[in-house]
C-alpha cells in the first residue's frame, strides 16, 4: 500500500514535468473585437457612455472632453486649458447621470464641473480638504441614485468624498492605510445596481466595495500577477450580470469577478488573453460592449462581451 | 552516521514513508518549476516597483506578465524595476500625474548610448546595453532619494542629490566647466531672472537668480528642442532674459533674412538655430560671448563683428573697407566715456580702462537706439540715426563723445550743416543727414585716410587735398581761397633745420616729426578759436583774424603761431616794428589793423598776399632804380607820408654800389650774419650790395638781447635800433677795418660821410 502511494506521487511528479506550463490554463471571458476609436487624444484616462449612447472620453492632457457617437464617429469636444468655467486643468475622471449630466473630475483645478450632454457648463464646486496646506486631488466621480450622491475619489488624500449632485458636501471616509475602508490612492469608481460603491484602491491592489454610506462591504482582488490578482488596478465597470471588470494598467489585463470577489476570468479574444496597452478607464454599455481606454495607446478599444 | 541516516532498514515504516515523500516532493518542485536565479521575495512595498520579486513568478501558473530575469542584485542585468512601464504605472495620474511632464513633451534621451561629450560617473549606472535609462538618474534608494523630497536637493527618486542641477553636472562636466568650454555661465548671478522664466517652467536655484542647467533645460516635460523649457527656434527662451537683445529680430542682424544660407558652427542654418543662436551658442562655442562662428585672434569685441564684416570674409554684406575707424586704441578723449559707450579689455570684457572696439559705438542688437520698433530691414540703408549705433549720431553726438576736442567745429564755418547744407559725402548723404562730422569723415568705407568721406580735389597730396577739396574755386569754400601768394606749404622743416611745436605731417596726413608743413600745421580745422570756445557762433561766414581762423594758436597780441617756427622773428613783438605799439590804426593791404592781422600779419600775409616778396602785406616803398628791391619793404613805412616817416635815414644806401661778398657772413646762426640780397628778386644771395636788412634785423630790437620789445616806442642807439650785429661785428669792418667802428655811426648822415653823393641816390631829409 505504501509503495502504491509512492508510485502515485512519482507518476504525478512526472506528469507535471511533462506539462509544466499548460497544466493550469488561464480562465477566459471571451470577447469579440469590434473596432478601435482613435479620436486624437493624448493619454486619455476615463470614459463614460451617455444615455443616448454617445461616448465621452477624458482627453486630460489636452484639457478637453471628446464626444464620439456609439460607432466612434467624432461629434464634438469641449473644454480648454484654464481655471475658468468650462476650462480644465488635466481632468482625469468622468461619470454621467441618468439624466445626462456629465460630471468631470477637474483634477488640476481641484474641483468637479458639471455639463449637459452638449458640453454646456452647468455647475461646478470645489473639492476641499480639511487642511489649507493640502490640496484635493479628485481623480474620479461616480453618480449614485441614493440621495443623488456624487462620490469623488481624492487620490492624494486617500479619501472618498460624498457630495450631492449640486455640490453640497455630505460626508467622507478613508485614510491612508491597508485596512478595510482605508486606501492607498483610490482611483476609479463605479456604482452597482444596489447603489454600492466600488473603488479601485491602486497601491493596495484591490477593489473595495462600500454601501452607499461608506460602510465597507467586501473586497475584490489581491496583489500579484497571477490571474485574478492586480498589480496596478485602475478602472472598474459592471456588466448586466453584475460582473465586475477591473483593468490593470501594468499587466494590460482586464479581468472579471463576481461581486463577491470570485475570479471569473481574464478578458480574452479567441480564448487568448487580450493584452491592452495601459488599460485605465473602462465602461460596459447597455449593448454589453466593453469599452477600454488605452492610455498610452491613445485609443478606445471596443469589444463585444460574448 | 550519514550512511545510517539513509539506511531505510534502520528506520521505522512511518519514518521511511515520510522521508521518501519529502524527497519526492522536493524533486517534484525542482523538476516541475522553471529554474529561477536566487532572488528574494520582497515585502509588498518593495514589490510595488520590484515586480519580478513577486512570489507569483515562482509558481507553475501562467502570470499576467512575463517573468524577466534580472534585477539590480544580478550582475549585468537591469531589471524591470527601472523600466519606463513601471514608472508610468504610477505616474499616469492615479498615484501621481506625470503624463505631461514625462510622456507628453520632450525629455532627456533614454535608451541611447551617452554621447562622447558627456562623462558618466560610476555612481550613475548605465543599462546592460550601456545605454542611459531611467535608473541612470533615478533610484528610490539613492543618495538623492527622500520619501517626500527635501530642500537638500533630494526627491523621492533621485539617485544622487540634485542641488542646483548638480546631478546634471555629474555627466555634463563640459557644460559645467563653462569657462573652459566657452559655454553659457552657470552658477553665476548676473541679473534678476524674470518671473516669466519660471512661469515657463524654469527651475529655481537655491538663489532664485542663479543660472543653473535647469534654468533653461527641463529634464522631463520640456516644450522645446534639446529639452529646453520652451521652444527656442525663434530664440524665445534667450530673449526671456536677454530682453534688450530681442530688438535684433527682424533687423539686418537677424541672419534668417540677411544670411539665410550661412551655417553656424553647429552647421545650423539661421532658420534652424534661431536669430540668437546664429551667432551665439550656449555650449561649446568658439570663444567669448558664446560666439557661434569661427573667431580669429584679437579682441572679441571687434573680431566678432569682423567675422562677417571683415574685409577678408566672403559674406556679401557690408564690409568695413580699406579706410575704417581704428579699433583697439585708447579713446581720444581722456574724459570718462558714458556708460553706454563701453571700452573693452583684451579678452573682450567691458572695462572702463580698456580700449575702443566695434562694440564701443555699436550695439549690434538694436538697429535704432531711439526707436526700438524701427527694425530697419534687409534693404534699408542705415544713416547716422540708426545703423546699430549705441546712440543716435544726429549732429555727430556719438562721434563727439570721444572726440570732444573736435566739438568746436559745431560752432564754426566748418559745420557744413549750416554753411554748406547741400554738400554731400561719398555716401550721398548731405550734411544735415550725415552730421557735421560725417560730411567729411565716415567711420567705415571711407574714401581716403583719416576716414575722409569726400571725393578728393586739388592739392598735391592727400594731406593738402583734405583742405582743397572744399577750398578750391569750385568747392564749397570757394570764397575762402589762399590766392597766388601764400605761405609755403609742403616744406620739410628738417631741411631748414626748423624745429617747431606745430604738427608736421606726411602726405597721408599722419603726424610725424620728420614731416612737412602743410595747411593743418597751422590750422586746426575743427576749432575756430584756439583760446576760447565759441558758444554763439552766428554762421555769417565771418572773416577771421589772427586770433581765430581755425589757427592752432592765436597770433595776437603775441605772435605765438608764427613764433612756433619763426622764433627769432617773433621777437618783433613789443618793439617799434610791432605796429600794435607804434601804429595800431595802420592797416595792411587787405584793410586789417594790427589787431586783426596780428603783429606779423601787419607786414606779411600768409594767404592772398598782394605781394610775392616776403608775402608783403603793405605797399612797397619807393626805391631808386639801382637800389635793392628788398629795401622797398622797409620803405613801406620808412618813407615820407607813411607811418614811420619820422624814421627815415638821410641816406639809406651804401654810398657806392659795390659788390660785396658775404660768404663769411652768410650763416644765419652766426653772430656776424649779414645777409646780401639779390637786387631784383630780393632773395638772399652771396654777392650783392648792402641793403637795409644787411645791417638791420627788422624783427629784433637789440642784437645783444634776444627778447621781445617792451611795448614802448624807443629811440635807438648804436647798441639796438634793430641793428643786426654789434659794431665790432659789423660787415663794414670787412672793408673799412677798424675805421668802421667810427664811421658806421655816420653811415646815414651825408654831412659826415667821406664819400660824395652818388648819382641816383636820393638824399631825403
Amino acid at each position: 500500500m505504501q509503495r502504491i502511494y509512492i508510485y502515485i506521487i512519482i507518476a504525478i511528479t512526472l506528469l507535471a514535468d511533462l506539462f509544466p506550463q499548460n497544466l493550469f490554463a488561464i480562465d477566459c471571458i471571451n470577447t469579440k473585437f469590434l473596432f478601435d476609436i482613435k479620436p486624437g487624444a493624448d493619454q486619455p484616462s476615463d470614459i463614460a457612455v451617455a444615455p443616448n449612447g454617445d461616448i465621452y472620453l477624458v482627453d486630460g492632457l489636452n484639457n478637453r472632453i471628446i464626444v464620439v457617437d456609439g460607432n466612434g464617429t467624432w461629434k464634438f469636444a469641449f473644454g480648454s486649458e484654464g481655471p475658468e468655467k468650462g476650462q480644465f486643468n488635466r481632468p482625469l475622471g468622468i461619470d454621467i447621470s441618468e439624466n445626462g449630466n456629465v460630471f468631470i473630475a477637474d483634477t488640476g483645478n481641484h474641483r468637479i464641473q458639471i455639463f449637459d450632454q452638449r458640453g454646456n457648463f452647468l455647475n461646478m464646486f470645489s473639492v476641499k480638504t480639511n487642511s489649507p496646506q493640502t490640496k484635493s486631488d479628485p481623480v474620479d466621480v461616480a453618480v449614485s441614485k441614493i440621495k443623488n450622491y456624487l462620490y469623488v475619489s481624492d487620490n492624494d488624500n486617500h479619501k472618498i468624498k460624498v457630495y450631492d449632485q449640486n455640490g453640497a458636501f455630505e460626508f467622507e471616509w478613508g485614510k491612508s492605510g491597508e485596512g478595510t475602508g482605508e486606501f492607498r490612492f483610490p482611483a476609479m469608481m463605479t456604482v452597482n445596481q444596489f447603489n454600492e460603491l466600488l473603488v479601485v484602491d491602486v497601491l493596495n491592489t484591490r477593489v473595495q466595495k462600500f454601501d452607499p454610506f461608506g460602510n465597507f462591504v467586501s473586497v475584490i482582488g489581491e496583489w500579484g500577477v497571477l490571474p485574478g490578482r492586480f498589480f496596478r488596478p485602475k478602472g472598474v465597470a459592471l456588466d448586466k450580470q453584475s460582473r465586475v471588470f477591473v483593468s490593470d494598467s501594468y499587466t494590460g489585463a482586464v479581468q472579471g469577478f463576481t461581486e463577491l470577489g470570485r475570479f471569473l476570468g481574464v478578458v480574452c479574444e479567441n480564448n487568448k488573453r487580450k493584452v491592452f496597452n495601459t488599460p485605465v478607464g473602462i465602461f460596459i454599455d447597455k449593448n454589453n460592449r466593453l469599452l477600454v481606454v488605452e492610455m498610452r495607446g491613445n485609443k478606445i478599444t471596443v469589444l463585444k462581451i460574448l | 552516521m550519514v550512511r545510517d541516516l539513509f539506511n531505510l532498514k534502520l528506520m521505522s515504516v512511518k519514518y521511511r514513508t515520510a522521508l521518501l515523500t519529502g524527497v519526492l516532493l522536493i524533486m517534484a518542485c525542482i523538476t516541475a518549476t522553471p529554474v529561477f536565479p536566487l532572488e528574494l521575495s520582497s515585502k509588498r512595498d518593495c514589490v510595488v516597483c520590484h515586480i519580478m520579486w513577486m512570489d507569483d513568478f515562482r509558481t507553475d501558473k501562467e502570470t499576467l506578465v512575463e517573468w524577466q530575469p534580472g534585477n539590480v542584485l544580478m550582475k549585468d542585468t537591469q531589471g524591470v524595476v527601472s523600466s519606463e512601464e513601471i514608472c508610468y504605472s504610477c505616474h499616469d495620474g492615479y498615484v501621481k500625474d506625470s503624463r505631461d511632464i514625462v510622456w507628453k513633451y520632450n525629455r532627456h534621451p533614454v535608451y541611447v548610448r551617452p554621447s562622447k561629450n558627456v562623462t558618466i560617473p560610476p555612481e550613475l549606472p548605465l543599462s546592460v546595453k550601456d545605454e542611459l535609462y531611467c535608473g541612470t538618474c533615478h533610484s528610490a534608494h539613492g543618495k538623492g532619494a527622500a520619501p517626500h523630497g527635501d530642500p537638500f536637493g533630494r526627491t523621492a527618486v533621485y539617485r544622487e542629490v540634485n542641488i542646483d542641477s548638480s546631478l546634471c553636472e555629474m555627466c555634463h562636466r563640459n557644460e559645467a566647466s563653462y569657462k573652459f568650454s566657452n559655454g553659457h555661465p552657470v552658477h553665476t548671478i548676473a541679473m534678476k531672472l524674470p518671473d516669466k522664466l519660471f512661469s515657463m517652467g524654469s527651475r529655481k536655484a537655491t538663489d532664485p537668480n542663479k543660472v543653473i542647467c535647469q534654468t533653461c533645460h527641463k529634464i522631463h516635460g520640456a516644450r522645446g528642442e534639446k529639452i529646453l523649457i520652451v521652444s527656442n527656434k525663434g530664440s524665445e527662451l534667450c530673449a526671456t532674459c536677454h530682453e534688450q537683445q530681442k530688438n535684433l529680430i527682424e533687423t539686418k542682424h537677424d541672419l534668417r533674412a540677411t544670411l539665410p544660407e550661412e551655417k553656424n558652427l553647429k552647421q545650423q542654418l539661421p532658420s534652424e538655430s534661431g536669430p540668437c543662436s546664429a551667432c551665439h551658442m550656449p555650449h561649446n562655442s568658439s570663444g567669448k560671448r558664446l560666439w557661434a562662428r569661427s573667431l580669429k585672434s584679437g579682441n572679441p569685441a571687434t573680431q566678432m563683428c569682423l567675422t562677417c564684416h571683415g574685409e577678408d570674409t566672403t559674406y556679401k554684406i557690408k564690409h568695413t573697407g580699406k579706410y575704417s575707424h581704428p579699433i583697439n586704441i585708447e579713446p581720444s578723449s581722456k574724459e570718462k566715456l558714458p556708460e553706454y559707450m563701453p571700452l573693452f579689455s583684451e579678452d573682450g570684457t567691458k572695462n572702463p580702462e580698456g580700449k575702443v572696439q566695434c562694440f564701443t559705438c555699436h550695439n549690434v542688437h538694436t538697429w535704432d537706439p531711439n526707436f526700438l520698433t524701427n527694425k530697419g530691414g534687409k534693404e534699408v540703408e542705415g544713416d547716422a540715426s540708426n545703423s546699430f549705433l549705441r546712440m543716435s549720431n544726429h549732429a555727430s553726438a556719438l562721434c563727439l563723445e570721444c572726440h570732444k576736442d573736435k566739438k568746436q567745429l559745431i560752432t564754426s564755418d566748418h559745420n557744413l550743416e549750416v554753411t554748406a547744407p547741400e554738400e554731400k559725402n561719398v555716401q550721398g548723404f548731405n550734411a544735415p543727414v550725415s552730421g557735421p562730422c560725417g560730411v567729411c569723415h565716415i567711420p567705415h568705407n571711407a574714401e581716403a585716410p583719416h576716414l575722409w568721406s569726400k571725393k578728393l580735389y586739388g592739392g598735391n597730396d592727400f594731406v593738402t587735398q583734405m583742405c582743397t577739396t572744399c577750398h578750391n574755386n569750385k568747392g564749397a569754400a570757394k570764397a575762402k581761397l589762399i590766392g597766388d601768394n601764400y605761405h609755403p606749404v609742403d616744406v620739410f622743416m628738417k631741411k631748414y633745420n626748423i624745429k617747431t611745436e606745430l604738427p608736421l605731417f606726411d602726405s597721408e596726413g599722419n603726424k610725424t616729426a620728420d614731416g612737412k608743413l602743410v595747411c593743418i600745421t597751422c590750422h586746426e580745422p575743427h576749432t575756430w578759436d584756439p583760446v576760447k570756445p565759441v558758444l554763439n557762433y552766428e554762421f555769417k561766414n565771418m572773416e577771421g583774424d589772427a586770433t581765430n581762423s581755425f589757427l592752432r594758436k592765436a597770433n595776437f597780441p603775441s605772435s605765438d603761431l608764427c613764433k612756433a617756427c619763426h622764433e627769432d622773428k617773433a621777437l618783433v613783438d613789443g618793439t617799434d616794428h610791432d605796429l600794435n605799439v607804434t601804429a595800431p590804426d595802420a592797416k595792411n593791404l587787405i584793410g586789417q589793423p594790427v589787431k586783426e592781422s596780428g603783429t606779423c600779419g601787419a607786414c606779411h600775409l600768409v594767404h592772398n598776399a598782394p605781394n610775392k616778396l616776403k608775402l608783403w602785406a603793405r605797399p612797397y616803398g619807393t626805391i631808386a632804380q639801382s637800389e635793392d628791391v628788398i629795401n622797398s619793404l622797409c620803405k613801406s613805412c620808412h618813407s615820407k607820408g607813411n607811418i614811420s616817416e619820422n624814421k627815415i635815414p638821410p641816406i639809406a644806401t651804401h654810398p657806392e654800389e659795390r659788390l660785396i661778398n658775404n660768404v663769411m657772413r652768410s650763416n644765419k646762426e652766426s653772430l656776424d650774419y649779414a645777409p646780401i640780397y639779390d637786387r631784383r628778386t630780393g632773395k638772399e644771395t652771396s654777392v650783392g650790395n648792402i641793403s637795409c636788412p644787411t645791417c638791420h634785423n627788422a624783427h629784433q630790437w637789440s642784437p645783444l638781447l634776444k627778447e621781445k620789445g617792451n611795448n614802448q616806442k624807443l629811440e635807438g642807439n648804436a647798441t639796438n635800433s634793430f641793428l643786426r650785429n654789434v659794431s665790432y661785428n659789423n660787415i663794414c669792418i670787412d672793408c673799412h677795418g677798424l675805421d668802421a667802428l667810427f664811421r658806421f655811426k655816420y653811415y646815414h648822415d651825408p654831412e659826415d660821410r667821406v664819400e660824395k653823393q652818388q648819382e641816383g641816390i636820393r638824399i631825403t631829409k
